[in-house]
């Protein structure tokens, strides 16, 4: 079957159903992780599960504009950020506010620029006690463009120039939205942990 | 004074190069503190990350505090750490498959 001789019009129905193979070979091992993505921006299961369902129908639709041996994940994220936006945002809030946001990321990031950004290693020790819950709790409670940049950063380990691809902006916004983004997902978690009695500076 | 033109049009890019190579002597506590995240990131110019990177390895302060950041991150990881339920796959699977028959059959 390797030496097919059969017609050219065989041959390219042949092709449509390889490439919905290889799409189902190829993109469904992100499910976990698009899943855990969609559970972040959307922050309750069953929008989740609408938005990652939603996102594979859109990938597999354009999979033929796909670059075989380019980033497969990253396109997705791009499928999956863009149906988000689409889908979701629209009606939560308004794209002014989008933009005093952004204005406001730069500004805080110029203010913080001498402020320490890391946290102890007693601090740290002490979130490792933390239940997954309330650290998913915390990042959930970040502004959702700098939620998502520090997901993609920190738990899938895309680098700025992906991340900047994915959600579409210049590499300089990923930049002070993560950096912003990751100091207060380390307050807050720093707070959770006081809360709790972990940490060292309780009164 | 303007010799330089900036390559990148990009605010922040230029900002950080600028303090970075305005200070090619000293590095301080202070200056790994303001760029750690984008130092254990592995993503700054070279020159700068060798410079942040000789001071932060040979001061403990600094080195607990890279240690500490690479620990939160860690943990942030584990606990995004989730599974698509298994009907979401089953569905997405379904819907593949009928495109697939969709196209397949002319």
């Amino acid at each position: 079957m390797l030496m097919s001789t059969e017609t050219q019009e065989t041959a390219h129905v042949e092709d449509a159903n390889e490439r919905a193979q290889r799409f189902e070979r190829e993109a469904m091992p992100y499910l976990d992780q698009l899943y855990g993505a969609a559970m972040r921006l959307t922050r309750n299961p069953q929008d989740a599960e609408d938005l990652v369902q939603e996102t594979y129908a859109k990938a597999f639709a354009a999979f033929h504009q796909y670059t075989p041996g380019t980033n497969l994940k990253a396109w997705l994220y791009r499928i999956l950020n863009n149906t988000f936006i689409s889908n979701y945002r629209k009606s939560q809030r308004q794209p002014k506010q989008a933009d005093a946001a952004e204005a406001e990321d730069w500004q805080e990031y110029e203010a913080a620029s001498h402020q320490s950004t890391g946290l102890e290693s007693a601090e740290a020790q002490a979130i490792e006690n933390l239940p997954d819950s309330e650290i998913r709790e915390a990042l959930a409670k970040l502004p959702e463009d700098r939620r998502l940049a520090v997901y993609l950063a920190d738990v899938e380990g895309f680098s700025y120039q992906e991340i900047a691809n994915i959600m579409d902006t210049p590499i300089g916004t990923v930049m002070s939205r993560l950096h912003r983004g990751r100091r207060q997902l380390r307050d807050l978690l720093a707070d959770y942990a006081r809360e709790l009695g972990y940490g060292k500076e309780e009164k | 004074m303007s010799e330089k033109e900036p390559l990148v049009g990009d605010q922040f890019v230029i900002e950080l190069e600028a303090k970075m190579t305005a200070r090619t002597a000293e590095c301080t506590c202070s200056e790994v503190a303001d760029h750690l995240f984008e130092l254990l990131d592995a993503q700054m110019p070279k020159e700068q990350e060798a410079r942040l990177q000789a001071h932060a390895q040979s001061c403990p302060h600094c080195n607990e505090m890279a240690e500490a950041e690479v620990h939160v991150r860690e943990i942030v990881k584990r606990s995004c750490c989730e599974s698509a339920p298994s009907t979401l796959r089953e569905k997405i699977s379904r819907q593949i498959f009928v495109f697939r028959s969709t196209t397949t059959n002319q």
